[in-house]
């Protein structure tokens, strides 16, 4: 990045330097943010004038920032996770089984669910939560892989 | 589906998940606080519909548990980040690293607002209310910051062309 000055028309020039004083200034509106951000990457690298190279490289980090995803846990620590969703779709599975009359489920607060469509948009949630957390089996697996430690010989925390 | 519910959607556990991580500077943390909220943003139940902004809600849980994650450490200022330029990952730092880095010297609400505002797209009014402040002081507080991450980067690229852009072990600039 080497650009000494705008290397652009005046009124482009000056229009940058508006934009990026009241964005500096937490003034400047949505619109205006976006025309700013569009201008300073349309530079092509190490092209960016000096004065705005920070705000370029803010611009850039923050556009990769949003693009972040919660990654899947892996490893022991998956193990020590508590799974809601597991006990909850046993519990909803039990509750399927046994039920004469046709009750989906029970909501959070113990009411039973009659109604297919919510039935199904809790389902959907305890798939949502169970992407956050881990199956009770893990648990068993965690029971053996600390008592194969106290016996002094670490099985794999992984192991089926 | 109740449209409260939407706050269990993956779009808004990712974007739970950032804001966790750019408080907590520890990606493990950060889905450790995730997974904790969402449980209560669950146990909650029918009381989640009479919240009038989930996400905002959501989002207000996952600052007030990282900030009791961030009082139960030992320094609760500049937690959990290292200086710039003090790893060994230093000679290739992209801008997101240098972003993230930068972001977490902030204060705590400097980094709430930089976040909210600049990643993940919140107005100010939203996050006012997310913070419990009015409107003018969230601008400000956005403006130090930004201005704040503009002198690090600035000082941050004047160092890395200074040292020709090789920088060692702890911070260590090799000529």
């Amino acid at each position: 990045m080497s650009g000494t000055g705008i290397n652009r028309t005046g009124d482009a020039a000056e229009r940058l330097g508006e934009l990026s004083v009241r964005y500096m200034d937490g003034t400047l509106d949505e619109a205006g943010e976006t025309e700013l951000k569009e201008i300073l990457l349309s530079f092509p690298e190490g092209e960016v004038p000096r004065e705005y190279e920070a705000l370029a490289v803010l611009f850039r980090g923050f556009g990769a920032m949003a693009q972040e995803k919660m990654p899947e846990r892996s490893g022991w620590r998956k193990m020590l996770a508590v799974s809601v969703s597991a006990v909850a779709a046993a519990a909803a599975a039990v509750v399927l089984f046994f039920a004469a009359r046709p009750v989906y489920g029970y909501d959070s607060s113990g009411r039973p669910i009659t109604d297919r469509k919510k039935a199904m948009a809790q389902t959907e949630c305890f798939q949502m939560l169970s992407r956050l957390e881990i199956s009770v089996k893990s648990a068993e697996e965690l029971a053996f892989f600390l008592d194969s430690c106290n016996s002094g010989e670490c099985a794999s925390p992984e192991r089926n | 589906m109740r449209k409260e519910l939407y706050i269990f959607s993956e779009p808004v556990r990712d974007r739970m998940y950032r804001y966790a991580r750019t408080l907590l500077g520890d990606r493990d943390e950060a889905m450790d606080a995730v997974q904790d909220v969402a449980g209560k943003l669950w146990r909650m139940g029918a009381s989640l519909e009479k919240v009038r902004n989930p996400e905002a809600f959501a989002m207000r849980s996952v600052r007030n548990s990282c900030i009791d994650r961030l009082r139960s450490r030992r320094s609760v200022s500049r937690e959990g980040f290292p200086e710039i330029a003090q790893t060994a990952e230093a000679e290739k730092w992209t801008d997101v690293q240098l972003v993230r880095t930068a972001i977490g010297r902030l204060p705590e609400k400097q980094r709430t607002v930089i976040h909210l505002k600049d990643i993940e797209g919140f107005g100010t009014d939203e996050i006012a209310g997310i913070l419990g402040i009015r409107e003018n002081q969230t601008r400000m507080i956005l403006s130090r910051a930004r201005k704040a991450l503009r002198e690090i980067i600035v000082k941050e690229n004047a160092r890395w062309t200074s040292c020709g852009g090789k920088i060692m072990d702890n911070g260590i600039i090799k000529r």
